[in-house]
């Protein structure tokens, strides 16, 4: 029998980092994330990780930084507006090639917005992590217990592919408190040759994403590394979708009101189907290659003016077939909203 | 062995050695090194009492220092 | 015959990339003599912020992070909670640690965090051409004030080892010079106390060193010594503000 409990989003994501055998947790209140700050500053040091809270997003992640610099497993919780001032440093981390975990709770912006839930931060996390191009994987839980199963899993990612991973959800998925079960033991950890450890007596090593002078070099190093992550980490979610004429796409708690919808409208007949990306970075453009030709319609869901829907666009090709669906953030679009939509869709069609 | 080794491809000809030396026996060479830089050269064995300053002040560590044992 | 002074471990056999006369060379080495003298070249990390000393990761021998322009001293804070042993320095010119990395170079002294924080203060942003730093003096021409600083617009140059000395969780706070054989004496004995401190769990410290520049201040290096022991020293006083 697992371990469940009936928890929070945000606190099961600070406990399944524990148990991930996360080492060290830096990071800096924003709501509606700081639960899992609480919760780590009440529990990590059940496993004799290190807490601290910092002046400020930008040092709660250059704290991370020194810490992920010796090897340790670090993690860090905040919400779009903490992400962008830890943005800076990502993009460090990602040059410098050091794992890192951080969870993302987006609250609808810009600017000081609200804490109502949105999806408004795709593009920043998935395309924009900080200056300078670079493609860092994300996953996208749609419930307690993927954020629990995500969170253990990306220690894994990370330092797999040597590189800061984002966790992102939304306020709501981030609140709400559900029952869900906690893998069994830690991430493993495997031994590395780059970090500033303690082993006695080695060569003096360098941890720096400067290459003045060396940069072309490093460069396609990290494209084999994205090119990798392409390869490996596409992931998604296929609802319904064998016969489906009109394929629903959309993550997190999208996704999640999606399966209820493409229920729906099948009572009424409709042939409705969906993919749900589970990695948003990189995209599953995977997931659409097989309607390549085909008459199939998508509809994608989304809590902002339109950011996943281009990536949707580009992996299925033609133009005509895809169409959007924008929802203000701020509140979850509501299922007859969808199905009018789906009928209207269908109208078209026939 | 001379009382000063002088790593004529680390020195700058910065001159920082030539004024802290008190007893003025250091100067720039008319030879250039591999950058240009025409380097520092000890010019009066005799007169050097090995204290080191001239190492102290040297940025590029191109200066070490002996003494009769 | 018997050495009387010798290179350091801690640097490999490059020619440094440093200008002709510059002061990082000459700090860089102090702390490298400390890491021989304290024995402590396994534990040894400097965590580098963003100016001329951020490429002398290839003039070293031990371990090196280097992260964004003027965030050393946040770094420092996680990697010392991660791993006490470390013995962590950051090493920051006077824009990386006052202007940009302010509030990440004075909360480790606010939460008294166990590093110790080199300073090279050279009045001036080097690296980027020689714009105008919190430590510029009134009236120094810099290409962002270039008919002088005027202390009424920008203000008066920042004294942050004063500033860091005040708070409850420092423990040495010193500021020092290289304008002569003297003053180099004494800024080594400065750093080596606070790597003492550290290695003694003392707590937080934090050493200024006036630095010369002879690029930006388009003078010989023996010139900038001059400027440094002339007019420098006046704005920024040489001293133990705290600790022994």
């Amino acid at each position: 029998m697992g371990d469940f409990k009936f928890i929070k989003g945000n606190e099961a994501a600070a406990e399944a980092a524990i148990r991930a055998g996360c080492e060290g947790f830096f990071f800096y209140p924003v709501t509606p994330s700081s639960e899992i700050g609480e919760y780590m500053a009440n529990h990590l040091h059940r496993t004799g990780g290190v807490f601290a809270q910092a002046e400020s997003e930008i040092a709660a992640v250059n704290m991370m930084f020194g810490g992920a610099a010796t090897g340790a497993r670090v993690m860090t919780g905040t919400s779009g507006v903490g992400y962008s001032l830890m943005s800076e440093c990502i993009s460090y981390m990602a040059g410098a090639e050091v794992p890192a975990v951080i969870v993302d709770v987006m609250r609808a912006g810009p600017g000081l917005g609200s804490l109502e839930p949105t999806q408004g931060d795709y593009n920043q996390v998935t395309k924009a992590s900080g200056h300078g191009g670079h493609i860092i994987p994300v996953y996208a839980p749609s419930n307690a217990q993927e954020i629990v199963n995500f969170v253990h899993e990306s220690f894994g990612t990370a330092e797999r592919f040597r590189t800061p991973v984002v966790v992102l959800y939304d306020g709501y998925t981030g609140q709400v408190m559900e029952s869900v079960e906690f893998p069994e033991g830690r991430q493993e950890k495997k031994p590395n040759t780059w970090s500033l450890d303690d082993a006695p007596g080695r060569k003096g090593r360098v941890v720096r994403s400067g290459y003045a002078g060396g940069i072309g070099q490093h460069s396609f190093e990290l494209y084999a590394k994205y090119d990798d992550m392409k390869e490996k980490l596409q992931r998604f979610e296929e609802y319904q979708t064998e016969d489906a004429e009109i394929i629903l796409v959309g993550f997190g708690i999208v996704g999640r009101i999606c399966k209820s919808v493409v229920d729906k409208a099948r009572d009424e007949g409709l042939k409705v189907g969906l993919i749900r990306p589970i990695m948003i970075s990189p995209f599953p453009a995977k997931a659409f290659a097989k309607y390549k030709g085909t008459k199939v319609k998508f509809l994608t869901i989304e809590m902002s003016y339109g950011q996943m829907c281009h990536d949707v666009a580009l992996a299925v090709g033609e133009n005509d077939n895809t169409h959007f669906f924008r929802d203000k953030c701020g509140s979850l679009p509501a299922m007859s909203e969808i199905l009018n939509r789906l009928r209207q869709l269908k109208g078209e069609n026939s | 062995m001379r009382k000063l080794k002088i790593d004529s491809v680390h020195c700058k000809a910065c001159g920082l050695c030539i004024r802290a030396c008190p007893k003025k026996v250091l100067r720039l060479r008319d030879k250039i090194n591999p950058a240009g830089y025409n380097y520092v050269v000890l010019e009066d064995e005799e007169g050097c009492i090995s204290c080191a300053c001239c190492a102290l002040n040297c940025p590029d560590m191109a200066i070490s220092v002996y003494k009769e044992a | 015959m018997k050495a009387v002074y010798e290179k350091t471990t801690a640097f490999n056999d490059l020619v440094t990339g440093y200008c002709p006369g510059c002061g990082h060379g000459i700090v860089q080495r102090m702390i490298g003599e400390c890491m021989d003298e304290l024995g402590i070249s396994d534990r040894l990390v400097a965590i580098l912020g963003v100016g001329c000393s951020s490429p002398s990761w290839r003039f070293m021998t031990y371990d090196i992070l280097s992260v964004p322009h003027g965030r050393p001293g946040a770094a420092a804070s996680g990697m010392k909670k991660c791993d006490p042993n470390k013995i962590v320095y950051t090493y920051q010119g006077d824009g990386d640690s006052g202007s940009i990395g302010f509030s990440e170079t004075v909360y480790p002294a606010v939460r008294g965090d166990n590093i110790t924080s080199i300073i090279v203060n050279n009045t001036v942003y080097a690296m980027t051409g020689g714009q105008m730093a919190p430590t510029t003096l009134a009236g120094q021409v810099t290409t962002t004030s270039p008919k002088g600083r005027d202390v009424n617009a920008t203000g008066q140059p920042l004294h942050l080892p004063e500033l860091v000395a005040s708070l409850p969780g420092s423990r040495y706070v010193a500021r020092v010079s290289l304008h002569d054989t003297a003053h180099i004496r004494k800024a080594k004995q400065a750093i080596k106390q606070a790597f003492e401190n550290q290695i003694n769990g003392v707590g937080y410290s934090m050493v200024e060193v006036l630095s010369p520049c002879p690029s930006i201040w388009r003078m010989k290096p023996v010139d900038c010594m001059e400027r440094i022991a002339r007019e420098v020293i006046r704005e920024f006083p040489l001293g133990t503000f705290k600790g022994a």
